[in-house]
């Protein structure tokens, strides 16, 4: 008969490995979200000192109250989608995340579909409306699945 | 491929035990009705530690509430 006797260093390698790779699973997520940052700050900054090292034409600045009020709805909508998911419980989440899935594959197969249609009709900018068809999707998933639940 | 397995419970069976409404039960489990309704008409399988809080409150082991039908296979 063999026994193996496991020392409390060795019981407690696992553990302290296992914390290891979680620090570094923590650090490359904290890296990938400095970078995607840095890209999507940096990028539009680094062309616009490239265009006045340059001494390219200024491009117009955006009319501010319409960005304003963009700005305004997106933290609005922020607030209230926090305080609902706090107060949800994981069911209520799964279907939220589903939804929002859901608007986002139906944009993204109506996007280039509409902008086809868009092209060949002659119609301006006739992709924009993917969003709204996309929302009214997810709304419509949104209510059949609460409903059959 | 693994095939997706149906799971079966007996939770409203227990929750009639207490005479507990869905309501009643959601609210001891810190969940919506809307949730105890789906679990227990087998439309939503609960988390692993919903599923625990739900062994807890009926104090019984989670594979007593939740059955895999994998027994016997």
């Amino acid at each position: 008969m063999t026994s193996k006797t496991v020392s409390e260093a060795q019981a407690l390698w696992g553990e302290s490995r296992e914390a290891a790779r979680a620090a570094r699973r923590t650090r490359r997520r904290m890296l990938l979200i400095a970078v995607a940052i840095m890209l999507v700050v940096g990028l539009p900054f680094l062309e616009g000192f490239i265009d006045g090292f340059l001494h390219r034409p200024r491009a117009p600045l955006p009319r501010p109250m319409p960005q304003v009020a963009a700005v305004v709805m997106l933290i609005v909508a922020g607030i209230v989608t926090w305080r609902n998911w706090r107060e949800t419980d994981e069911m209520q989440r799964r279907l939220a995340i589903e939804t929002w899935a859901m608007i986002g594959v139906a944009n993204f197969v109506l996007h280039p579909l509409l902008t086809i249609i868009g092209a060949q009709t002659g119609q301006a900018d006739f992709e924009d409306y993917s969003w709204g068809v996309s929302v009214m999707i997810g709304l419509a998933f949104y209510v059949i699945r609460r409903v059959r639940s | 491929m693994q095939e997706e397995v149906e799971m079966k419970n007996r939770l409203k069976v227990l929750r009639a035990e207490r005479n507990w409404s869905q309501a009643e039960l959601a609210g001891r489990l810190d969940v919506s009705r809307q949730a105890v309704n789906a679990i227990e008409t087998g439309k939503y399988d609960p988390s692993l530690p919903l599923a625990f809080r739900i062994g807890r409150l009926f104090d019984m082991p989670i594979e007593e509430i939740f059955d895999d039908e994998q027994d016997g296979e």
